[in-house]
């Protein structure tokens, strides 16, 4: 047998299958295998399936390509979608609960308003000075003197320094401890559970008369007695 | 059967290359290779979109969110210290210099140097007796109008423990608890009982202050 495709042997066609006439549809020859019952009649004029290519596996077509294509799309599409909108949501959500608000390159109290503070205090009966970055707030009631220093970034707070002095033989009074207490509390203003904290804390070591230092949230909370008349408290965020 | 070759004239030989008869070809088929491009590309640009998505959700959701909070601080809890603390509450320098010191016992009063007192200056009275006692005892009142008296603190030579002395702690307790009437007798008493110690007590909003050196008792607002 020769081997197939050699130019030396064309190919022959099957048994009983005759030379197509050239240029014209192959009429039904007399003599075709007759079509399996059901199957519908090929209509005339259709060209017959590509011989060599199983069904089915057709590369591609331009259209079959589209929709494939469409579908990456949608599909990138709807990750974008919900990984932004999950992302929006959780980092906002962490955002809007944050303890801290930058400020410049410091941490602020968030969206406490340094003037909202001046003007309260102000209003309470002290005398407050600004100079530059510096809000500070003085009274004086008998033996004692209590001084508020707000160190203001962008109209927030970023630091608060406290001083009661007092007169020789004057322990700290409870008005004198509200008053640290009231500053402490200012961060979680919001939050009446941590507030108490650190109003416990703050009663804590004015009773231990210790210097203390402790970070609570997004601040550094320093309470020392740098002289036997004094106390001095500072409330500041941590560095971003 | 046999297979169609290529059409006559073609010189392959009628193997795809490099795949000797008998192997299976090295090429996949046309149709998994398709579907691996497609599935490789579609998961490709869902992780593009995915860092995308997030990088850009997450930098917005941070950036464009305020925190809570409210813009005002919390309300002041009552004994938070009050401007009007600074003063004794009630007394007024006619109270002390006329009622008291002028009118009861012909004490005499002349202003002095004022003080400065968180960046405002306070008046300051000075009253003595008159004739030969005049350097045994004086009171000061400091005062920033009538009805704003922040101190009045009284100075006895006499000697500590000395009857005169005794006499003008108890009588100034007395005078600065006049708008505290339930409290004048305990204030008065105590003055009289502790004017020779440094101690100090806290009767109603006032601070009484006793002191050696010199020999004083002084009235001012507690806190």
């Amino acid at each position: 047998m020769s081997e197939p495709g050699h130019p030396a042997n064309p190919p022959t066609p099957p048994a009983g299958w005759p030379p197509p006439p050239p240029g014209g549809v192959p009429p039904q020859p007399a003599g075709f295998p007759a079509q399996p019952a059901g199957f519908p009649p090929q209509p005339a004029g259709f060209p017959p399936p590509p011989v060599g290519f199983p069904p089915g596996s057709a590369p591609a077509s331009a259209s079959g390509g589209g929709k494939r294509w469409l579908v990456t799309v949608a599909v990138a599409v709807v990750v974008l979608l919900a990984a932004g909108i999950t992302s929006y949501v959780v980092s906002s959500s962490y955002a809007r609960t944050a303890v801290s608000q930058s400020c410049d390159i410091y941490k602020c109290i968030p969206r406490l308003k340094a003037e909202s503070v001046v003007t309260a205090l102000k209003d309470r009966g002290y005398t407050c000075t600004t100079d530059a970055n510096h809000e500070t707030c003085e009274l004086q009631i008998g033996a004692f003197y209590f001084d508020a220093s707000l160190q203001v970034s962008e109209g927030l707070i970023t630091r608060i320094n406290l001083r009661v002095y007092r007169e020789a033989s004057a322990p700290l009074t409870p008005g004198s401890v509200a008053f640290l207490k009231w500053f402490g509390a200012l961060p979680y203003r919001d939050d009446p559970v941590l507030a108490a904290e650190i109003e416990a804390w703050v009663d804590q070591q004015v009773e231990a008369t210790k210097d203390a230092k402790a970070v609570i949230g997004d601040y550094e909370y320093s309470l020392t007695n740098p002289e036997p008349h004094s106390v001095l408290f500072e409330i500041k965020g941590t560095y971003s | 059967m046999t297979v169609p070759g290529p059409y006559p004239g073609h010189p392959a030989p009628g193997f795809p290359p490099h795949a000797p008869m008998g192997q299976p070809p090295v090429a996949r088929p046309p149709r998994e290779r398709g579907k691996a491009g497609f599935v490789l590309a579609t998961v490709g640009a869902a992780v593009v979109a995915l860092l995308c998505g997030g990088a850009v959700g997450g930098g917005a959701g941070f950036f464009t969110t305020e925190p809570e909070g409210s813009e005002t601080a919390q309300p002041f809890p009552d004994n938070f210290p009050h401007g009007d603390q600074q003063y004794l509450r009630g007394v007024t320098v006619k109270l002390v210099v006329d009622e008291w010191l002028k009118k009861a016992n012909d004490w005499e009063c002349e202003s002095r140097e004022p003080r400065e007192i968180n960046g405002r200056n306070a008046d300051v009275m000075w009253c003595n007796p008159p004739g030969d006692a005049s350097s045994d005892m004086h009171v000061t009142i400091v005062y920033e109008a009538d009805d704003k008296v922040r101190e009045v603190d009284a100075t006895c030579w006499e000697g500590v423990g000395a009857k005169p002395c005794e006499a003008l702690f108890s009588t100034m307790a007395d005078t600065v608890f006049v708008p505290q009437e339930s409290l004048r007798g305990k204030a008065a008493d105590w003055a009289a009982k502790n004017g020779g110690t440094e101690r100090f007590t806290v009767i109603g909003d006032i601070r009484l202050e006793a002191n050696l050196d010199p020999n004083g008792m002084r009235a001012i607002p507690a806190v």
